[in-house]
């Protein structure tokens, strides 16, 4: 045996022997009632909620905000809160087969048609995935829509109003969402599209935050003066300070947040919006402006869930105010991780994507020329 | 030379650890302070608002004073000296990557990608004059930087290979004694140093190193490893300072909208003649 080999034994045996002092030293450490020295509580035997070693209620992690529910209530679920299991079964079946099943553009077209009209059961927010199929989006294989309803079963993830509807919008809401619309058909400049496009507020990055087809996860991380939540889209962060510090005299895209603990649920309220769709475009449920106000409830239900509830208001857009829920779900391992989702990059052709911003642009003024009878320029 | 037994050597070490961890508790007392915050765990906590105060961002180089490029802003937006953050003072260039940051300097309202609001990669972000926050957990560190929402996760546990190139790269973490050491690769190629054209290629590898100098004072290390651009790995340092002010916040700095008439500008609808 060589001396190193040697050296490399007895050293062995000194960690062993450190190792095992360590674990007499936690236990009369425990019986000492001093805290632990790691950073994590242990979880008592799984029972919610798991705590931060500072004591807070533990919302830490990766969290999927996918799901099946629609954010309204379907016309065919009308009067009904709640899906039978067999109606959710047959929904997550319908969306495992639309997933993998690459029909035609037509077929897909055809099946928005039918679930419109009710005749199927809607699998996600129709009216959006007709959308990007009609402008030639993405095959659905690249959707990340969830592969679940909610536990709850329920209908839509609009809970209040009580019929699962985002209320009416103001006139005022309407001719916002109206005037929005007929800037982005052939845009000016890029201040016309939609600011999810222009890579300033993400597609449904909110508050509220909303579940989407793609990207939207989200990670929180905990300190003891503030809670982090980092979504993948757009690589948004908000630190929410919890000293109960006052809002900022200003306006940002994202608002201004400031949280706290009710019992064990994070509360976040966000004003001071810039307006103009915060909760992102492409949705027919108007767009917020300044006077929005959000109020987000995070509980930390189980291992697997942490219980999301907001409330939006904005009496200029809404008649009235509006509260989602769903449970976001826990991703573990390199499905539980964010990448980078270099928006602006891409739209400015940087790194060799195709520029989007300019193509939209270009396009536009190619239709401006169009219209005003110019021969069209040649390739 | 045997001087214990093995079962009195254990209990000894059994009773020190113990103290040990008596003494790791914030409220422990009569301990000898270690520089800056701690976890509760003993780590250094790095949380909280930091900001560098430097030219860096100008010139990773000795720099003197210059005018700056719009003279409309006159003395409000020219270029304060600095002695420099790097290692020995240059850059050790190959002599063609030389000649290529030299087009860089020349060319460098067009090439900066700052200018265009794209994301700045590491090591720039952090020198660059604006705050970023750290959220330091036991099993990851985060960070986001004001400037473009620019965020950035440090994994401290075994998560593999980076599938992909990032803006932001890709940071594996680990603790050396009280210094964080994180290994950024993977690292997009299009980002730079500094507006003084200073690049790097697609192999570029960056060790950074963050220690405590005390509560409110980083200190602050970067190693640049990239055979094709330069001739031998090369550090710059600096201090970091915590941003004390009780109101300290880490505000909205998104740039697209200043950057998109830059941009986009050249594809407006014009008034029809």
């Amino acid at each position: 045996m060589t001396e190193t080999r040697r050296d490399w034994l007895a050293w062995t045996g000194k960690i062993v022997l450190v190792a095992a002092a360590a674990a007499v030293a936690a236990a009369i450490a425990a019986a000492l009632n001093l805290a632990p020295a790691g950073d994590q509580a242990p979880a008592e035997g799984g029972r919610a909620p798991l705590r931060t070693a500072f004591g807070h209620p533990d919302l830490q992690g990766v969290w999927a905000l996918q799901t099946l529910t629609p954010l309204e209530r379907p016309e065919e679920f009308a009067g009904r809160a709640t899906l039978t299991e067999e109606e959710a079964a047959r929904i997550e079946e319908a969306a495992a087969r639309n997933r993998w099943t690459e029909g035609t553009l037509e077929d897909h077209v055809a099946a928005r048609e039918l679930e419109a009209a009710g005749e199927i059961p809607s699998t996600s927010d129709s009216t959006a995935a007709a959308a990007s199929i009609a402008i030639g989006g993405f095959n659905q294989i690249w959707y990340e829509r969830g592969t679940e309803v909610t536990r709850t079963r329920q209908t839509s993830l609009v809970i209040d109003p009580p019929d699962g509807r985002i209320p009416p919008l103001t006139p005022y809401g309407e001719q916002m969402r109206r005037d929005l619309l007929a800037a982005m058909e052939i845009p000016a400049g890029p201040e016309d599209r939609a600011l999810p496009e222009r890579c300033i507020i993400g597609s449904r990055q909110g508050p509220p935050m909303l579940p989407g087809g793609y990207n939207r996860n989200i990670q929180i991380f905990q300190t003891p003066d503030h809670v982090v939540i980092h979504q993948e889209m757009i690589h948004e962060a908000r630190f929410i300070a919890l000293d109960g510090r006052p809002h900022p005299p200003f306006r940002q895209w994202r608002g201004t947040s400031r949280g706290y603990w009710d019992g064990d649920t994070l509360v976040v309220e966000t004003r001071n919006f810039i307006g103009q769709g915060a909760v992102g475009f492409m949705l027919p449920i108007g767009n917020p402006d300044e006077n929005m106000q959000v109020v987000e409830r995070f509980t930390r239900v189980d291992d697997a869930a942490i219980h999301y509830e907001a409330t939006a208001s904005d009496p200029t857009i809404w008649t009235r105010p509006w509260t989602i829920s769903y449970d976001m779900t826990k991703k573990e391992g390199m499905e539980g991780m964010l990448f980078e989702f270099a928006c602006h990059e891409g739209n400015a052709g940087a790194g060799g994507a195709p520029p989007t911003m300019i193509n939209m642009l270009v396009t536009a003024r190619e239709r401006d020329r169009t219209a005003a009878g110019d021969v069209p320029a040649q390739p | 030379m045997r001087l214990l037994n093995p079962g009195v050597a254990f209990l000894l070490g059994a009773v020190a650890c113990a103290l040990a961890l008596a003494a790791l508790r914030p409220s422990g007392g009569a301990t000898v302070e270690p520089a800056g915050r701690r976890t509760a765990a003993g780590r250094p906590d790095f949380s909280g608002i930091w900001q560098a105060q430097n030219t860096a961002n100008w010139d990773l180089e000795p720099h003197p004073a210059r005018q700056g490029p719009v003279f409309a802003l006159g003395a409000a937006f020219s270029v304060p000296a600095g002695l420099g953050v790097v290692e020995g003072g240059e850059i050790p260039y190959r002599p063609e990557a030389l000649a290529r940051k030299e087009e860089n300097a020349a060319h460098w309202m067009a090439r900066d990608p700052e200018i265009k609001c794209f994301l700045p990669g590491v090591p720039r972000a952090t020198y660059m004059p604006y705050p970023f926050q750290i959220a330091q957990t036991p099993d990851a560190i985060f960070i986001a930087y004001e400037f473009a929402n620019a965020t950035r996760t440090i994994y401290l546990t075994d998560v593999g290979e980076s599938p992909m190139a990032m803006w932001m790269g890709w940071s594996r973490g680990r603790w050396e004694g009280d210094t964080l050491v994180v290994d950024v690769d993977s690292l997009h190629e299009e980002t730079w140093f500094d507006r003084a054209g200073n690049y790097h290629g697609s192999q570029l590898q960056v060790t950074e190193r963050y220690s405590a100098i005390d509560e409110n004072t980083l200190h602050y290390e970067a190693t640049m490893t990239d055979p094709e651009v330069f001739t031998r790995p090369w550090t710059i340092r600096m201090p970091l300072y915590r941003r004390v002010e009780a109101n300290a916040e880490l505000l909205e700095y998104k740039c697209v909208e200043f950057a998109e008439e830059l941009l986009y500008g050249h594809l407006r609808r014009q008034p029809r003649p």
